[in-house]
């Protein structure tokens, strides 16, 4: 069965770098703009892993991983943020909010499946 | 054009052009973000191409498909750098309107403060170090671009 990835990132681009990279892996991709959207999805629907952006508007990624958490379909789901933020700090934040792993741009694709091999 | 502001408070012109900056920057970033997405899109592309040819199981075919994949891979690391140049855009953008903000309202600024909040839209480690560098002159700040920051990092928790 493929593996849902969903990719959250306010940058078309960046999203359509992260769907190809996942795509040619043979994952399922869907993708959403914002901390928002990703969350209605996440209510409604199950993926496998997330990745998301850190900066964003409607809702940061940091508080999308700390609201995913209090899902009981997305407890133990791996939640990665990928984002230009290296502070020692934002890390800290994003790791109590509950995510797995913090991934700093650029990301290097076969970096990037090495760690979701990992991960699923 | 001569008249322009001139009977006001040195501030009013000053916000303006502050203004000005910050919608000259929006503009170039809207132009670039458009070509920016057609550049990742055809990487992208690129990088399906090579996955599809891959899945042949074709001798032949899969070493073009490496080459393929390999050269899309580093230009996808490269174009991420358009993502970091957007956001650097929108961070200097961002301080500047805090400044404008207390221009025009015409308050005295507590200057500590105005430059606690204009580095807090500084989210990068190099933004941060440059920004003190010329702000406070910290003496182990250094305007150069960490070797670090043009790199990925991968940390799991």
């Amino acid at each position: 069965m493929t593996r849902m990835i969903m990719t959250v990132d306010d940058s078309t681009s960046m999203r359509q770098m992260v769907k190809a990279t996942l795509q040619s892996a043979g994952y399922g991709v869907v993708e959403a703009s914002d901390g928002q959207e990703a969350l209605d999805y996440a209510r409604e629907n199950t993926v496998d892993l997330v990745i998301s952006d850190v900066n964003m508007p409607r809702m940061d990624g940091i508080t999308l991983v700390h609201e995913l958490r209090t899902l009981a379909t997305y407890r133990l789901t791996p939640l990665l943020l990928l984002t230009t933020e290296s502070s020692q700090e934002k890390k800290m934040e994003g790791k109590r909010a509950g995510a797995t792993g913090w991934i700093v741009k650029p990301f290097n694709p076969t970096q990037l499946l090495a760690t979701l091999q990992k991960l699923l | 054009m001569d008249e322009c502001h001139s009977n006001q408070s040195p501030s009013v012109p000053l916000a303006a052009v502050l203004e000005l900056v910050a919608m000259q920057l929006e503009v170039a970033m809207q132009n670039a973000a458009a070509q920016a997405e057609r550049l990742s899109g055809s990487v992208a592309a690129f990088t399906i191409i090579g996955a599809r040819m891959r899945a042949t199981n074709d001798p032949k075919l899969a070493e073009f498909a490496q080459s393929i994949e390999e050269e899309a891979a580093r230009a996808m690391m490269a174009m991420q750098f358009h993502d970091q140049l957007a956001q650097r855009v929108t961070h200097v953008r961002d301080a500047l309107g805090d400044l404008h903000d207390e221009l025009l309202a015409g308050n005295t600024p507590d200057w500590n403060e105005l430059v606690a909040k204009m580095r807090a839209h500084y989210t990068m480690e190099d933004e941060r170090r440059l920004f003190d560098l010329v702000m406070w002159a910290f003496p182990d700040a250094t305007g150069k671009r960490d070797e670090e920051a043009l790199q990925s990092s991968v940390e799991l928790f």
